[in-house]
């Protein structure tokens, strides 16, 4: 069986985790994104070198799920945050997406609009206390 | 005693009026002020120590101000304080605040960065090897992560030779002039349609232009992959260099950035430092007391190995002489008296920090600016 594989859409496209919490722009777009849970373990396990056939096959036992990640993966590739590659490096360990089989949060990715005037709220004064930028206040 | 924002406003207060009595005070009571004030000595321990020093030090911190008027130079450290939150178990109500301004900083330095790459791809145009600088350069060096430094411009060495060309290349592309008569050893670029500050340089100083002060950077400078391109990155001794005698001692923005380079760099590539190389540096263009202010600061806050020769070499010569200038430079320039900047001007020359041609440039610029109001 043939396997595909992804990777992060460098150089136009920029991922850091922060606790857990994958953030990923678009450079090209402008679009700012947020991945979490599941979603960033799929992430990370696709960077690591697992395929997408290994990914579906670990959420395929349950049917919300399994649409869920298919949708979620092909959105990575449709937004320009990940790519198609022809091969991978081995992956040095099981997938992290094994964890979040049984979970109830499903894979999301979460689009916080154009970069420019996401930039121009102050990420101290601006937010709302509770989630932090990029969220503003609610008042 | 519990911190007040009025007992603050009062505690600086007394501090200026404290740097003033400083400035006149007879030779032999002269002290260098501290490098910054006591809300930074705490935010730096937080961030550079851990466990109780740390922890104690934080506390303090969050008792003296709410988040909300923090200093805005201190808003650049909240990414390694949520780190400090996370590794030492502290409860924060304002934590998603602090972990923001990261997500904040991320997308901001990743978004100039991207900006970079079409720079260097310029630049390469005309066999252009640009010396990435400050932020850039520690970033290269795998000292700061991208959610960790706020890239407020991206700043970029270039050789005197090629400086017109630069802009030349900067003009042809749509790229705006930051001001129609820019200074002849650095000019600030916007990209077409973007507000990202792009400042090309050809010295890693605007206070040290000599020559052979850039020639050794140049050679000194690695060279490194970073954003798939070859570039050339300003060696680790000579960041702490600029870090430690950055001239806008008057700025607590300029002053706090550069604490946290040498911090950075310290926590990441001490055995990369050349203390002799950067003592006879700092010798030679005769700037022992901003040096001795800084090292004072970033020792007495910190953990970090500082050679102590390296210390007493510095405590000697500002014992030994006159620290006007420093004192005087903790003022900025646009208040300093024509006596004052005679004598900077002075100094300048005789340390070897500038070209005569560049000092009368100066002059004349400052002159002609002072006209101009």
């Amino acid at each position: 069986m043939t396997e595909t594989f992804l990777q992060t859409a460098e150089p136009n496209c920029s991922a850091e985790e922060f606790d857990g919490e994958l953030v990923a722009i678009n450079l090209e777009t402008g679009i700012y994104f947020s991945i979490k849970a599941s979603g960033a373990a799929i992430w990370g396990d696709l960077n690591a070198g697992h395929s997408i056939e290994t990914i579906r096959a670990l959420a395929s036992a349950r049917g919300d799920l399994a649409v869920t990640t298919d949708s979620f993966i092909q959105q990575l590739q449709d937004h320009g945050l990940m790519r198609r590659v022809d091969s991978a490096a081995v992956p040095s360990k099981a997938p992290s997406f094994a964890a979040f089989t049984d979970a109830v949060d499903l894979p999301e990715l979460e689009s916080f609009g154009d970069m420019q005037s996401l930039l121009l709220l102050d990420p101290v004064h601006e937010v709302d206390a509770e989630v932090g930028w990029p969220l503003a206040k609610k008042d | 005693m519990k911190w007040t924002l009025k007992s603050v406003g009062r505690l600086q207060r007394r501090t200026e009026a404290n740097s003033v009595t400083a400035m006149t005070a007879s030779p032999a009571e002269r002290a260098l002020a501290p490098y910054l004030d006591r809300s930074y000595a705490l935010v730096l321990r937080a961030i550079a120590q851990s466990g109780p020093a740390s922890i104690e030090a934080y506390t303090e911190w969050r008792a003296r101000t709410p988040l909300s008027a923090v200093p805005f130079a201190q808003h650049r450290a909240f990414p390694m304080l949520a780190d400090f939150v996370t590794r030492e178990n502290i409860e924060e109500r304002e934590y998603e605040r602090l972990r923001g301004v990261g997500r904040n900083l991320f997308t901001r330095s990743a978004a100039n960065l991207h900006h970079l790459r079409q720079v260097l791809d310029l630049m390469a145009q005309q066999t252009i090897a640009p010396i990435l600088l400050s932020g850039l350069a520690l970033h290269a060096h795998k000292a700061v992560r991208l959610d960790g430094m706020a890239l407020g411009a991206l700043e970029l060495l270039v050789p005197a030779a090629q400086f017109h060309v630069a802009q030349d290349l900067f003009k042809a592309n749509a790229y705006r002039p930051v001001s129609e008569r820019p200074a002849p050893d650095n000019a600030s670029w916007h990209p077409p349609s973007s507000d990202c500050l792009i400042i090309l340089r050809t010295s890693p100083l605007p206070s040290l232009t000599n020559r052979h002060f850039v020639q050794e950077c140049i050679a000194a400078s690695h060279i490194h992959q970073f954003q798939d391109r070859h570039v050339r990155v300003l060696s680790p001794t000579e960041l702490l260099f600029c870090a430690c005698v950055q001239p806008a001692i008057h700025d607590d923005i300029a002053c706090f950035t550069a604490m946290l380079q040498g911090h950075a760099l310290l926590a990441t590539v001490p055995n990369a430092i050349d203390w002799v190389a950067l003592q006879a540096r700092i010798r030679r263009h005769e700037l022992q007391a901003y040096a001795l202010a800084y090292f004072q600061f970033l020792t007495q806050h910190t953990a970090h190995d500082v050679p102590n020769t390296f210390m007493a070499a510095l405590n000697a010569k500002v014992r030994q002489d006159n620290i006007d200038e420093w004192m005087a430079d903790r003022q900025r320039a646009t208040r300093r008296s024509i006596g004052q900047k005679a004598g900077k001007a002075y100094r300048d020359l005789r340390f070897s920090r500038h070209s005569p041609s560049t000092v009368v440039g100066k002059i004349i610029r400052s002159m002609t600016r002072r006209l101009g109001r």
